[in-house]
């Protein structure tokens, strides 16, 4: 079952010479994939993400995510679809600085409207997950940034989303924190079955997924699946 | 959460928060305490006019008005008197016979108000005793005694028990003069007053004019100043043949100075609630541009434009609502202190009671002027907070995540 189709996307950033972000993109996403988007700088990785996270709309072209065409939806109604539907793991953390390692886990819990007796547990439960259940009270400013990456892959995954979305996820981890941050996300994958989609140029990443899609110019030149990948 | 988690963006960058709410809390208090000053500095001066010169109410002759001539007498004032001194609401009232003329010394002459007063009555009503620096009240003086102003004895260097002659026209239009001795000094905030007026006792001014029991003008001071208007309602009713005036009706300039400082202050606080609201808008601003990229993240995962725009409206109601009662306080407690110690003004002494004003000002502000200045300061708080939130709705999600 597709968590992520798209058909056809154009992405087009308008000037005096219009940037063509994404061209003629099309492709699905199954329930359980552990895939990377790869490419150089500028190939349209980050857009890619951002059209099937909802950040972004399309030139032109459709996108459906779990079945709901979501170019259709309004901004507040695209909100609402992330809350319920998607986790984003960002390159640069972005962590609520003010909230504690359990209050940005718990963050879009409250959002969801979820009862105090099931954030708690479920707070327990991923901050545990990804290792850090002794640094919960713990603000973003003190920990390291491979803890609180990982505290963002909890966030990501407390409203229970469909798939997660990780933007260049190790980009700025040093080697054990990226293999680390890896494994959890592996785990996570193979042993719930959460999709991860990334952007990525990190090879560590690339070595692990099962799927890896190359763009260039904003165009898929590959799509193949990795059948060396650490995580099959 | 939305709650908690604008209460630490307001701590996030403490100093500049700080810095804010010190402001705030400064402003409000300068402009409290301006107010207590300015509102102490006018009740002072409109009691003081109704204490020692207006009282609350006065009856004259309707003819009175026009060019004071002593003929236009207040018909049956003495039984008119008595029966407005039984009333419960009434504290003291006073019937006086007044006159214009001739202030003569051997120094020089000057024209003057004559003031003739029952010595018990007027102690009642002004008390015109304490007013006395020098010599003795009318009362325990023999002859014909006069309290002279001490501004203007030192004019014509008087000394007590030295003879002055009031000349002035009696009740048949006839010039007539008297010699009065100088009983004692009396002095009032109001040195303008104090140089031309004297006072006699009343039965020597009648006698002299050739009057009866006539008065010219009943003075009425009152348990509660509220009740005025009820009693001139009551004594026009009951004589519509005279004329009731109250003090705002005789002394219009003294309403002017109540209204006026009352819309003065408040344009006083406008002003520097506004320098404070930009102030907030700015500080608010900073806030959210440097939080670009947080801003965007929290939309990205979910948070909506209502609850984006409700924190950062919660921020700056809570950056102005910890400096607020703080200089709303300040501005209490300074209001307070200085409405028993007073504000000693003695070094423009001379300035203020050329225009009636004490020169030991007690600051004082009544409960509706806090609540209104509360009221403003929330307004401004929700109006500061308007165009921050608004720029924080604007974020576009994916611009914002990737912005430095």
């Amino acid at each position: 079952m597709s968590v992520v189709k798209l058909s056809n996307v154009e992405k087009t950033y308008p000037g005096v010479q219009p940037v063509h972000a994404l061209q003629a993109v099309s492709l699905s996403v199954e329930a359980g994939e552990f895939t990377a988007i790869v490419g150089p700088s500028g190939s349209g990785k980050t857009t890619l993400l951002n059209v099937i996270g909802g950040l972004d709309r399309p030139t032109s072209g459709q996108v459906w995510v779990n079945n709901t065409d979501i170019v259709s939806l309004s901004d507040n109604e695209l909100i609402n679809f992330r809350l319920l539907n998607i986790g984003f793991v960002f390159q640069a953390y972005n962590l609520i600085p003010v909230l504690t390692a359990a209050e940005n886990v718990e963050f879009t819990m409250l959002l969801q409207g979820r009862s105090k007796t099931e954030r708690d547990s479920r707070v327990a439960e991923l901050l545990g997950e990804v290792g850090l259940a002794d640094r919960k009270n713990n603000r973003p400013g003190q920990l390291s940034g491979g803890q609180q990456q990982r505290v963002a892959v909890a966030r990501a995954l407390a409203p229970k989303p469909r798939f997660i979305l990780a933007d260049e996820p190790t980009a700025n981890l040093d080697s054990a924190s990226a293999t680390t941050l890896l494994d959890i996300m592996a785990e996570l994958n193979r042993r719930e079955g959460i999709t991860f989609i990334f952007s990525t140029h990190d090879n560590r990443v690339i070595e692990r997924a099962r799927r890896v899609i190359t763009l260039e110019d904003g165009k898929v030149i590959s799509d193949v699946l990795n059948s060396q990948s650490a995580a099959s | 959460m939305l709650i908690q988690i604008a209460w630490r963006n307001v701590w996030r960058s403490r100093l500049r928060s700080g810095i804010v709410i010190a402001a705030i809390a400064i402003g409000l208090f300068a402009g409290l305490f301006f107010m207590g000053f300015s509102w102490g500095l006018s009740i002072q001066r409109v009691d003081s006019a109704i204490a020692g010169e207006f009282s609350h109410i006065q009856v004259h002759n309707p003819g009175w008005k026009e060019d004071h001539s002593t003929r236009d007498t207040v018909t049956g004032g003495m039984a008119l008197i008595r029966e407005i001194q039984q009333r419960p609401s009434v504290k003291a009232a006073s019937a006086r016979v007044m006159n214009e003329g001739m202030f003569t010394t051997a120094r020089g002459a000057t024209g003057i108000q004559i003031h003739g007063v029952e010595p018990e009555e007027e102690i009642a009503l002004t008390h015109l005793n304490e007013t006395l620096v020098e010599g003795q009240y009318l009362d325990s003086a023999r002859g014909t005694p006069i309290l002279v102003g001490k501004s203007l004895a030192e004019k014509y260097k008087l000394r007590l028990r030295n003879t002055v002659v009031l000349t002035f026209q009696d009740a048949s239009g006839h010039v007539t003069s008297g010699a009065f001795k100088v009983s004692g000094f009396y002095q009032t905030v109001n040195a303008k007053n104090d140089q031309s007026k004297v006072f006699v006792k009343r039965s020597d001014l009648q006698a002299l004019m050739g009057m009866d029991a006539e008065v010219h003008e009943i003075a009425i001071l009152l348990q509660n100043p509220d009740s005025v208007p009820e009693v001139q309602a009551s004594l026009v009713a009951e004589r519509p043949d005279l004329k009731v005036e109250t003090w705002k009706e005789l002394a219009p300039d003294l309403r002017l100075i109540v209204d006026a400082v009352g819309s003065k202050m408040m344009v006083f606080m406008v002003i520097i609630l506004l320098a404070l609201g930009f102030g907030i808008v700015n500080t608010m601003m900073m806030s959210v541009l440097e939080r670009t990229r947080e801003l965007g993240m929290l939309m990205a995962v979910g948070m909506n434009k209502l609850r984006v725009f409700l924190m950062i409206m919660y921020e700056t109601v809570f950056l102005t609502m910890v400096g607020a009662p703080l200089g709303m306080f300040m501005g209490w407690v300074a209001i307070q202190y200085f409405g028993k110690k007073g504000i000693d003004l003695a070094a423009f002494s001379e300035g203020l009671s050329q225009y009636g004003f004490d020169t030991m000002i007690y600051t004082a502000l009544t409960p509706e002027f806090y609540i209104q200045v509360a009221v403003m300061v929330v307004a401004t708080a929700l109006i500061s907070a308007i165009f921050p939130a608004w720029r924080a709705l604007r974020l576009k999600p994916v611009e914002a995540i990737h912005s430095l």
